[in-house]
């Protein structure tokens, strides 16, 4: 493999892997702060009718 | 797809027996675990850190990215073992957890990532950051530093969501 076809096969997954994996990885969070917050509220909170 | 015969199937093991009746083995199985992930994100943190020319900028960036190597794969390897041994104690509680899967897809894209493009990348780093001498064809500098951010992004959010199971 030639260095230019490197750089650009490096460039091209890494920026696919911050924006897609950075999304995945932000859903989970929420979601999880979601269930946290339901389990110590008495009321349901409101981001769980979006999960 | 449904994998949650495994976690059945680790759950009706020896091992999962043995690791229940010596819980205090258990703590001490976790404690290698933990340190492990220390040694682990350390040394891609020194070699991803020296390669966006963050720390250690007057040392040639190959020696260590080679000494961190051999590091990286004895850390991997010791994960791997302690983390079985854990999840065997609680193998039907992360068969649904989000978290559990999150880290192992982490952990998966990271091995992927280090032994393609990472080691690839850095093997044909230029000069300016720190490569011994000058080459007829090197990566880019910000495809460098690109390749390293995505490595520290990777490992930051394996070890997190190891953390994060516990809370979901």
């Amino acid at each position: 493999m030639t260095t230019n076809t490197l750089s650009k096969i490096a460039a091209v997954f890494s920026i696919a892997i911050i924006i897609g994996w950075g999304i995945y990885w932000g859903v989970q969070v929420q979601d999880t702060m979601c269930l946290l917050e339901a389990s110590t509220s008495e009321e349901m909170p409101e981001c769980l009718e979006n999960m | 797809m449904d994998v949650v015969f495994i976690f059945q199937w680790l759950d009706a093991s020896a091992l999962a027996d043995f690791t229940k009746t010596w819980a205090g083995l258990f703590a001490a199985v976790q404690t290698v675990h933990i340190l492990s992930m220390v040694m682990l994100c350390g040394m891609m943190m020194l070699g991803d850190l020296r390669m966006m020319n963050v720390i250690l900028k007057g040392v040639p960036s190959e020696p260590i990215i080679e000494n961190t190597k051999k590091w990286i794969y004895l850390a991997l390897v010791l994960i791997i073992l302690t983390g079985i041994y854990e999840a065997s104690a609680i193998a039907m509680k992360l068969a649904y957890n989000s978290f559990f899967f999150a880290k192992m897809a982490g952990l998966s894209m990271g091995i992927i990532f280090m032994l393609s493009l990472r080691n690839a990348v850095y093997l044909r780093a230029p000069e300016e950051i720190g490569a011994n001498g000058e080459r007829s064809e090197s990566v880019p500098v910000w495809v460098v530093k690109l390749v390293a951010f995505t490595s520290l992004l990777i490992w930051f959010t394996v070890a997190a969501s190891g953390r994060w199971i516990g809370f979901s």
